[in-house]
């Protein structure tokens, strides 16, 4: 009997200490899920955590297969770059850029899909999302010239406020009138696909200032980043990979299951006006993708002016929305259409949202308005929302999925 | 075996009920062990810091034995080095940078200043106080500072 008790005791100590071992074990073979990459001018961040067939590999299986999974995200990054870039001299949409207007350029697969993929939510949106805009972006003084750029005509010496803070004095009517006129032939660019090769057809339109003559250029990097994300979703889905997020930037990002509690990750939005996030969702396996005039803009006698340029001005945008957010479907059409949003205005982004439920439902789809010191958030889901400023209220209901204003 | 030997088998229990409570409260300990240190959020004071500057590491430190490593000397200069905490300026060769500090005393790290945008997201994040802290991001200036070894909390903040 006694060597029964023996027994048993030993077998429970020894649960006891392997499990004990067994932690030391992990954190002296620490496993790897987090990394970070750099690219198009931006940071990306990457926890992937493999689902139930982890328990059957050792710490350092899993390592490599993270380790090579982190390589290829990062050469596909660098492709698509490579492709897409508008400051790298050797990618295929500088060379559309630089291309002679009425000519036909060859692009490789990556920017065919990118550049087929913007001209859709252009025609979705009637122009509010227009990549063609690099002209006012850069009148603004918001891109990102290559190394050696020759300085532009309408280029202007930064100013100083009475405060210290240097600001771009505001360009001349006559440059915003013509970029905003320029980027309207966005239309006319078409593509062609012959014999396995991937082209683009650049418009013959220019505008002329003061004798120098503009044809169009086109920006990408902002739906580019929302392509890659969707390209790292399935990566991640085909290796297993259940649990964690990529995000590029802070504009788009595809999010697994949490492997905690419900499972589900808490993604708050920054808030535009304050610190922290001014709301909150709980979500997994979504895409999604925001945009917010916060992150990169200056101040002039009291006037906001961001990065997001309206197409229909051809200036920053002056609509109130200070940040949107889509969740739902691929990062690369969400990306472009939190753009359009800010762009529409609030009347203009609700009734479009209300007039394709095809589109939208399913998606949640949310704005915040600020008009003076009061902030509105509207939503196609406010049962979900979690409001954290709580300085801003919910200036929307909804009946039969349709965005009531109140 | 004797009659006398096969009685005293069949009167005795395998466990009396005081055998039953240790045995009971042993696998108890050996089972909260296990969820301990295997499923609980880690809430466990911050052991240490890296910065990753435009996806390379330019700096650790272990707040276990009180060491640090620049890794980077071109994108790190150290501003201030005191008893309990340090001072880096993280840059590029262009005019941007943050500020870090980091307290060896309070097992912290926090971006102080940036000239990366008006916003500055950075400077406002939480600071990194426990292993499960969500990483403070700069994507402008493509800076990273994160737990040393990174707990996925379950929040994200775009």
């Amino acid at each position: 009997m006694t060597k029964v008790k023996t027994i048993v005791i030993s077998s429970v100590l020894a649960v006891s200490v392997a499990a004990i071992s067994g932690c030391a074990t992990k954190q002296d073979e620490t496993l790897n899920n987090y990394m970070t990459f750099f690219s198009m001018g931006t940071t990306a961040a990457l926890v992937a955590q493999k689902g139930e067939e982890a328990a059957q590999m050792s710490v350092k299986e899993q390592n490599d297969l993270f380790d090579a999974l982190c390589g290829d995200i990062y050469a596909l990054m660098t492709s698509v770059e490579n492709s897409i870039s508008s400051s790298l001299r050797t990618s295929y949409i500088w060379k559309f850029n630089e291309a002679e207007p009425g000519s036909e350029v060859e692009l490789d697969e990556t920017a065919y899909e990118i550049l087929e993929t913007a001209k859709s939510v252009y025609e979705f949106t009637q122009g509010y999302y227009n990549p063609a805009v690099w002209y006012s972006v850069d009148l603004y003084g918001f891109t990102t010239r290559p190394e050696g750029y020759e300085r532009a005509p309408y280029d202007r010496d930064k100013a100083t406020t009475e405060g210290g803070a240097s600001y771009l004095p505001l360009p001349e009517d006559k440059y915003v009138q013509a970029f905003k006129e320029l980027s309207a032939h966005f239309s006319e660019v078409e593509l062609s696909e012959r014999d396995g090769k991937y082209y683009a057809y650049k418009p013959e339109a220019t505008v002329e200032v003061d004798g120098a003559e503009y044809s169009l250029r086109l920006d990408l990097g902002g739906i580019g980043k929302g392509w890659t994300v969707n390209a790292v979703a399935d990566m991640l889905d085909e290796r297993g990979y259940t649990y964690g997020y990529f995000n590029f930037g802070t504009s788009s990002i595809t999010v697994n299951s949490f492997s905690g509690s419900d499972g589900k990750y808490t993604i708050s939005f920054t808030d535009p006006r304050g610190t922290g996030g001014y709301c909150s969702y709980k979500i997994k396996d979504e895409n999604l993708s925001t945009s917010g005039d916060y992150e990169n803009y200056y101040m002039i006698d009291g006037t906001r002016y961001c990065h997001i340029i309206d197409p229909t001005s051809g200036s920053p945008i002056q609509t109130g929305i200070a940040s949107a957010t889509v969740i739902g479907g691929s990062a690369a059409e969400d990306d472009a259409l939190t753009t359009a949003l800010m762009a529409m205005g609030k009347e203009k982004a609700v009734g479009f949202i209300n007039d394709n439920p095809e589109y939208f439902g399913g998606k949640i789809v949310t704005l915040l308005v600020i008009e003076g010191d009061k902030g509105t958030i509207i939503t196609n889901d406010p049962d979900n929302i979690t409001i954290r400023n709580q300085n801003y209220t919910l200036g929307n209901t909804v009946s039969d999925g349709k965005i009531i204003l109140n | 075996m004797s009659l006398k030997k096969i009685e005293q088998v069949r009167g005795s229990k395998l466990f009396k009920i005081w055998d039953i409570l240790v045995y009971a409260l042993l696998i108890a300990v050996a089972v909260s062990l296990i969820i301990a240190f295997t499923v609980t959020r880690d809430d466990t004071p911050l052991g240490g810091v890296i910065i990753t500057y435009k996806g390379q590491d330019v700096f650790t430190c272990n707040f276990d034995d009180d060491s640090y490593n620049i890794l980077a000397a071109a994108n790190v200069d150290l501003l201030e080095e005191g008893e309990d905490k340090l001072v880096l300026r993280v840059h590029g060769d262009d005019d941007g940078y943050n500020v870090v500090e980091i307290n060896f005393a309070e097992r912290s790290a926090r971006v102080t200043d940036a000239n990366c945008s008006t916003h500055r997201d950075c400077v406002y994040s939480k600071p990194l106080t426990i292993n499960g802290s969500v990483p403070i991001m700069c994507t402008p200036h493509g800076l990273v500072v994160r737990p040393l070894i990174f707990i996925d909390s379950g929040d994200i903040i775009m």
